[in-house]
């Protein structure tokens, strides 16, 4: 498979976004990343996309991406694989063109959950995430069924609340300077300990918000890439890992295998161990769930996420920075924009040009875990060098 | 809850009729039918009645001459019970009596309408019903206080049984002691008192109480959460029995997998009820409002004892919270949810009390 490079990357801001529909959104990301590349790219080079969307805001999303933004004359897949959305339809788009199928494509994430309440959108989303006869009644909203592997966490290793709080106060923290994110306050650790309980162990501090949100990155093989830029950023490694859908079937609640399963993937196409990682954005949808990234990932070792966090290795001076975006917890969690608008943060700060720069990066890794947390996508990026 | 002092109270045994008496069987319907069925292990022989009423209908279908029938009442509003009772020849029990007034039928027993069922029916009722009688008394179906005032006067001591709804009826035999002898249980509801005499000889009453002590949450408004018929119907037979697929190979899965994936066969399966005995792998709890629950409420992940089947439950009989990993307890079938008109049930997980 030849190389494939990142050479535009765009986002609109995180947030309720009342005032814009799935319809304005779109060309907006799509803008963002044509205005990034150096050089220059005009909509016409484009020659087919690949558009992640969990839910279907406004209906058919293939269709919607091609109207709204002008784009009739391409073939535009839809990608929906849960939270792994926005990364699995990167590394569809970058297998197209490693190919050789295509050598310039789209790739764009998005959702909208704002668009109804709070709480119709529970079931909605379970509907997407849980068997119908069986677990669906129950009520085991999202934050639940994380929670679910973040109790056994804690229980087993010792990991206590202030371990989680400071996942919070570290990616508010991130935050503050991305004016891209959807939650940009400070909070302390006590104000995440005595924040409104959601779903035990998780305060309403511990979670991510329900987001609005589009993001977009412009892909182009080795050879076309120096067209439009002398800084392109390699995708070096993909993993997509699944895992067991039902909470009933998996062993051991502490892990996530999908993770384990899609990283060690990902590793093994860039070549790279997880030491060589130098910044990386991970799934922080509650802040427990950041903790059990590092192990599975392989940043620390099994049961010593509480003890990693609190030595500051992942905040941003440390030797592995996590989340410098905000990450889900601070940035927002639009599920189909998600791991696209990870990798626009990681396309800055590979080039040096990111708000909470990680100085002389060079490997950034990009990760998810979703759904019923039975699927996970990692993305491993490599900057342009000297 | 009814199913579980209703396996109970059948033990296995082969019961031609079941009468389930519930103040909310309204609640109930005609769907309700295969689901007891099923989760009492009966065959399309046994007959399946809904009785709506208190302990008065209760104490009715008790004496009302059915040779081999488990009557189960049950109350799931704020003060969940269940008791049944499996009554076979020779049971010795006999209406001995009964008073009638036309008094409303009433749910708030510390409200105004207490007082009044208090004054123009237990009060005239029991001295009336317990005139010449010299052997043991119970008083069921009213607050323990009330029992205690109206009972002053009567000839024996009285033992009260303070549990609402049909369930009462069963709790207040249950309260008779071997050396008792002749008893007279007197059970009300709303504007009726009877009494049943219950003779020891040849009455095998196995009963299972469980009156819960505390409030639970009010249940919400019903939302409207989506259902597949479908859907429902394939798990039904699994779901209702708690019953794993066993493949040829010795393999369990629970839910049942059509696909082994020991040995690769396909549809090789046998159903096979699981054990209901559990420890807690992992619990949560929801404190934040979801349309359709009551909040807080917990679910579990609990280990099946002597197995390796995990469930997924929602914690029932207890308050949201109030229970940790490793607590210990067990499945019991509840109403899990209302969808689109549909009663789902499903197992919940029950905690042993702790001390």
């Amino acid at each position: 498979m030849r190389s494939v490079a990142i050479v535009g990357a765009g986002m609109i801001p995180f947030g309720e976004l009342y005032g814009l529909g799935m319809k304005d959104m779109l060309p907006m990301a799509v803008a963002e990343a044509i205005a990034s590349v150096d050089n220059g790219i005009e909509r016409p080079e484009l020659q087919a996309a690949w558009f992640g969307q969990l839910g279907t805001t406004d209906g058919f999303p293939a269709g919607v991406l091609a109207d709204s933004c002008g784009l009739l004359e391409i073939p535009i897949t839809r990608v929906e694989n849960q939270c792994a959305t926005g990364n699995d339809a990167l590394r569809n788009a970058t297998f197209a063109v490693g190919a050789g199928a295509y050598d310039i494509v789209l790739v764009v994430g998005a959702d909208k959950l704002k668009e109804g309440s709070t709480g119709r959108t529970f079931w909605n989303w379970m509907g997407m995430a849980r068997d119908m006869a069986w677990d669906y009644p129950l009520g085991l909203i999202a934050p639940a069924s994380f929670a679910l592997h973040v109790a056994r966490y804690m229980y087993e290793f010792g990991v206590t609340k202030e371990h989680l709080a400071r996942v919070a106060v570290k990616n508010h923290s991130n935050a503050l300077k991305n004016p891209k994110a959807h939650l940009r306050f400070p909070v302390t650790i006590e104000q995440v300990l005595a924040a409104p309980p959601v779903v035990d162990p998780f305060g309403v501090l511990d979670c991510c918000p329900q987001s609005d949100g589009a993001a977009a990155l412009i892909l182009a093989s080795d050879e076309a890439a120096g067209r439009f830029t002398d800084r392109p950023v390699w995708i070096r490694g993909l993993g997509l890992g699944l895992d067991r859908v039902m909470h009933q079937h998996k062993a051991d609640l502490t892990t996530f295998p999908a993770t384990t399963r899609a990283a060690k993937q990902a590793y093994a196409m860039a070549g790279i161990a997880p030491r060589d990682v130098d910044v990386a954005e991970v799934h922080d949808c509650f802040s427990g769930v950041e903790l059990m990234d590092y192990e599975d990932l392989g940043f620390c070792g099994r049961g010593e996420g509480g003890i990693f966090v609190e030595s500051g290795a992942t905040s941003l001076q440390g030797h592995v920075p996590v989340n410098p975006s905000g990450g889900l917890k601070a940035k927002g969690h639009p599920p189909g924009a998600t791991g696209v608008a990870q990798c626009v943060e990681l396309f800055e700060q590979l080039r040096g040009e990111a708000a909470n720069q990680v100085p002389g990066a060079r490997y950034a890794l990009a990760h998810n875990v979703g759904g019923p947390t039975a699927v996970s996508a990692v993305t491993i990026l490599e900057g342009p060098g000297e | 809850m009814a199913i579980a002092v209703g396996r109970e109270a059948a033990a296995g045994r082969d019961v031609e009729r079941v009468i389930l008496v519930s103040r909310q069987a309204g609640r109930l319907s005609s769907s309700s039918v295969p689901v007891v069925r099923r989760a009492l292990d009966l065959t399309t022989r046994s007959s399946i009645e809904f009785r709506v009423g208190g302990s008065v209908a209760l104490a009715g279908a008790l004496t009302g001459g059915h040779r081999s029938s488990l009557v189960i009442g049950v109350e799931a509003d704020s003060s969940d019970s269940a008791a049944a009772a499996l009554i076979e020849e020779g049971d010795g029990l006999a209406r001995s009596g009964e008073f009638e007034r036309g008094a409303p039928a009433v749910h708030d027993p510390t409200g105004e309408d207490a007082r009044f069922l208090r004054e123009r029916v237990w009060r005239p009722a029991v001295p009336a019903l317990l005139r010449g009688w010299t052997g043991a008394v119970v008083v069921a179906g009213l607050p323990a206080r009330t029992g205690r005032e109206i009972t002053k006067t009567s000839s024996s001591a009285a033992r009260i049984v303070d549990v609402p709804g049909a369930p009462a009826a069963l709790f207040g035999i249950a309260a008779i002691r071997p050396d008792d002898g002749p008893a007279r249980v007197l059970v009300g509801e709303e504007g009726s008192v009877i009494a049943i005499d219950v003779c020891g000889a040849g009455w095998t009453l196995r009963h299972y109480e469980r009156p819960v002590a505390h409030p639970l949450p009010p249940a919400p408004p019903d939302a409207d959460i989506p259902i597949s018929v479908s859907g429902f119907e394939r798990a039904f037979d699994s779901k209702i029995g708690l019953a794993a697929a066993v493949c040829e190979c010795g393999a369990v899965s629970f839910p049942p997998r059509r696909h082994c994936l020991s040995c690769g066969a396909q549809g090789k399966t046998t159903p096979r009820a699981l054990p209901r005995a559990a420890t807690v792998y992992s619990v949560v709890t929801v404190r934040v409002p979801v349309p359709s629950k009551a909040i807080p409420y917990s679910i579990a992940l609990v280990q099946l004892d002597d197995s390796a089947v995990r469930v997924l439950a929602p914690v029932t009989d207890v308050p949201g919270g109030s229970i940790a990993i490793g607590d210990r307890g067990r499945l019991v079938l509840r109403a899990i949810a209302v969808r689109e008109g549909i009663t789902d049930y499903g197992y919940a997980f029950q905690p042993e009390i702790r001390a």
